[in-house]
């Protein structure tokens, strides 16, 4: 049997893929109901690759993304993300992978209101121990990648939504992480923005080799992807690769 | 507004705390005006010797205190020793016919007001003095009590004394061997009537320390209201000769020594090397502290370190509850921050020591607040001209509450504040803590 691989060994061990979930269940209890999120999905996320899953509202898309970003457990089945056993991570272990290797990009942008845009980007790189004039550069570098280097003093509320939305892309790729999970991240946006944002994230990806996957139902993201999935009733109907 | 709340309850801890304090070191300045900071006595004077001076006092006084003051530690730190002869007996008022049970005791004036200047604690209490006039060892002080019950109004100057008229003398039998109480006043000392016009002439009887009953008359040079009315009815202060004239036939007996020193921080260290100069003593000494002494000091202030605990519990719980409610709320405003945050990387443990350290700020910044608005409560109040009769004075004195002269109450008081707000964060702060990422980020 295969012995999972602590998080520190994975962090310099080269990965075959970014994410594999074998036979991988996940149930929910809404009240007295119990709702089946996914079931039995066998599913692997090649490294380097800019893949979109694709299904209805409630099809399990958001499921698989938190459980792929080590921000939920599953039931059943064996999920390995950078090639640590999920299962057999404790929390705190959970949490230093997610630190380390994996960048967020939220549908609500989930941008500390209080912060500036400067300090948002900054964030992930404090957790991480970074000295300050490391971060202050890679933060200045990051907000010039997203095209708000003149907005870094600004607050959330500052900004509009598709300026928040590349902090938020900038915050994630700040610590230049191997996984970057985004979750429907053009639904808050207008069409422009959205193929900017795209756009952006493709290049950046280019940059930095990052391994993205995506969820959404808005079929303009496909347009940018290299590798997709489609998720109905917690379970894979299609895959393919552009 | 929980910051305001906080800062009104640190104020009034300030107002209780510094009314203790100024409570504490008015009572104290006060004992230690009248008593000293250490009292020697005869061993076992305190519980066997009041009733039996015969057996029960200090000798030759003088010689003690000449020990003390040459003492190389004591010496220098020593401001006054005085004497101090309890006496007991009966006075009365042969015009009158009345008479009473008196308490009192033998002083040496000069060093008694001496005493009555010191000042420790810089709190300008007006000194009380002792007014027997020191040329004239046959005069005494009575309280205004004695003075009205002995019908001798009219000789001295408190207004508050009226004589009364006096009903028939009860007939009933009289026994021919009991002596005429003047019979046993001694000739020895002519009381003077032409020097002492104007004043009254009483009969003190005591219980000498040879056990045979001794008698004299002295003059009443004036009374003075005692703070309570048992004392202000059986109070006589006499000079030191007299008292020892009618106890002893030795003239250097005394039943305390009192020692004051100048700085009342060396009162403890000042009260063991009294007992280790005076171990070797003929007749066994006891040395008494303050609290030792005199109990009053140490039940009033206890009394009044309950009453302040009690405030400091009571606006301590106040506060723990305002601040946990407001914690509560701060999280559950903060869910989705709290989930974007685990997302990020943020240890659960993290994110309990961010609103704990919040809880920790709002308790000190309120509390800053709270100390330096109560500096200026106490400021207008120390100078409002407010005015309040303590339970041992007799006359009104100014309301003054000590706080910024007493930096270890400002912090304690500080420090129990945060401290407060700090635990009072912990409950909200391990909820916050606890929340699952994708719940928190799906909160609305």
């Amino acid at each position: 049997m295969q012995q999972p691989i602590t998080t520190e060994s994975s962090i310099n061990l080269p990965v075959r893929s970014a994410a594999r979930l074998t036979n991988v269940s996940k149930t929910y209890l809404l009240g007295k109901t119990r709702i089946n999120a996914l079931r039995n999905m066998t599913l692997d996320v090649p490294i380097g690759s800019f893949g979109v899953v694709m299904g209805p509202s409630g099809s399990g898309k958001s499921t698989l993304l938190n459980i792929i970003g080590c921000i939920e457990e599953h039931d059943f089945g064996s999920v390995q993300v950078l090639d640590a056993d999920i299962g057999e991570l404790s929390d705190r272990e959970m949490t230093r992978l997610r630190r380390d290797q994996i960048g967020f990009i939220f549908q609500n942008f989930s941008l500390i209101p209080v912060l500036t845009a400067a300090e948002n980007v900054e964030y992930p790189l404090i957790l991480s121990g970074m000295s300050a004039r490391d971060r202050a550069d890679r933060v200045a570098e990051n907000l010039a990648a997203v095209g708000l280097s003149d907005r870094a003093g600004h607050r959330p509320g500052e900004l509009s939504g598709g300026q928040r939305q590349r902090v938020a892309i900038a915050r994630a790729l700040v610590k230049r992480p191997k996984l970057v999970i985004a979750d429907e991240p053009t639904a808050n946006v207008d069409s422009a923005t959205a193929h900017e944002l795209m756009q952006m994230m493709t290049h950046i990806q280019q940059d930095i080799g990052s391994t993205f996957f995506i969820a959404t139902h808005d079929p303009m993201v496909l347009e940018y992807a290299n590798q997709h999935w489609s998720i109905v009733d917690g379970s894979i109907t299609n895959s393919g690769v552009f | 507004m929980v910051m305001s709340s906080i800062a009104v309850g640190v104020i009034a801890l300030a107002l209780i705390s510094g009314f203790v304090s100024t409570i504490r070191y008015a009572l104290y300045t006060s004992i230690v005006r009248e008593q000293g900071h250490v009292q020697i006595m005869a061993k076992d004077y305190l519980d066997l010797g009041s009733s039996n001076p015969g057996d029960f006092y200090v000798e030759d006084w003088q010689k003690v205190a000449q020990k003390l003051r040459d003492d190389p530690e004591l010496g220098p730190r020593i401001r006054v020793v005085a004497p101090l002869l309890q006496v007991g007996g009966v006075a009365s008022y042969a015009q009158s016919g009345a008479s009473l049970g008196f308490r009192g005791a033998g002083y040496m004036p000069e060093l008694y007001n001496e005493m009555q200047q010191w000042d420790g604690f810089n709190l300008n209490l007006d000194p009380v003095f002792l007014t027997l006039d020191p040329a004239d060892k046959n005069v005494v002080l009575v309280g205004a009590g004695l003075a009205q019950q002995l019908q001798i109004c009219d000789f001295v100057t408190v207004e508050s004394c009226q004589d009364f008229a006096r009903g028939a003398e009860p007939e009933g039998p009289i026994d021919e061997n009991i002596a005429d109480l003047s019979d046993l006043v001694s000739d020895e000392v002519d009381p003077g009537a032409e020097v002492h016009t104007g004043m009254a002439s009483i009969d003190l009887m005591v219980a000498s320390a040879d056990g045979a009953p001794n008698a004299r008359s002295v003059w009443v040079q004036d009374a003075v209201t005692q703070a309570r009315r048992q004392q202000d009815n059986s109070f006589i202060a006499m000079h030191l000769q007299t008292a020892q004239n009618l106890l002893y036939e030795d003239q250097t007996h005394v039943s305390q020594i009192m020692v004051q020193f100048h700085d009342s921080n060396y009162a403890t260290a000042g009260l063991d090397r009294i007992k280790a100069v005076l171990a070797n003593e003929a007749r066994p000494m006891d040395v008494f502290s303050v609290e030792e002494f005199n109990d009053t000091f140490t039940r009033v202030v206890s009394m009044f370190s309950v009453v302040q605990i009690f405030v400091g519990l009571v606006v301590s719980l106040i506060i723990m509850f305002m601040v946990a409610n407001t914690m509560a709320i701060i999280v559950m405003e903060r869910v989705n921050e709290i989930g974007t945050l685990r997302a990020l990387g943020q240890f659960r443990s993290g994110i309990r020591n961010m609103f704990l350290m919040e809880g920790l700020l709002l308790g000190a910044v309120s509390a800053t607040v709270g100390v330096v608005t109560a500096t200026g409560v106490v400021y207008l109040i120390n100078y409002a001209g407010l005015e309040w009769t303590t339970p041992t004075s007799t006359e009104p004195i100014l309301i003054r509450i000590l706080f910024l002269e007493t930096p270890t109450v400002v912090f304690g008081i500080w420090l129990l504040i945060s401290l407060v707000a700090t635990v009072s964060s912990v409950f909200p702060a391990i909820r916050a803590a606890r929340y699952s990422i994708t719940d928190a980020l799906r909160y609305v």
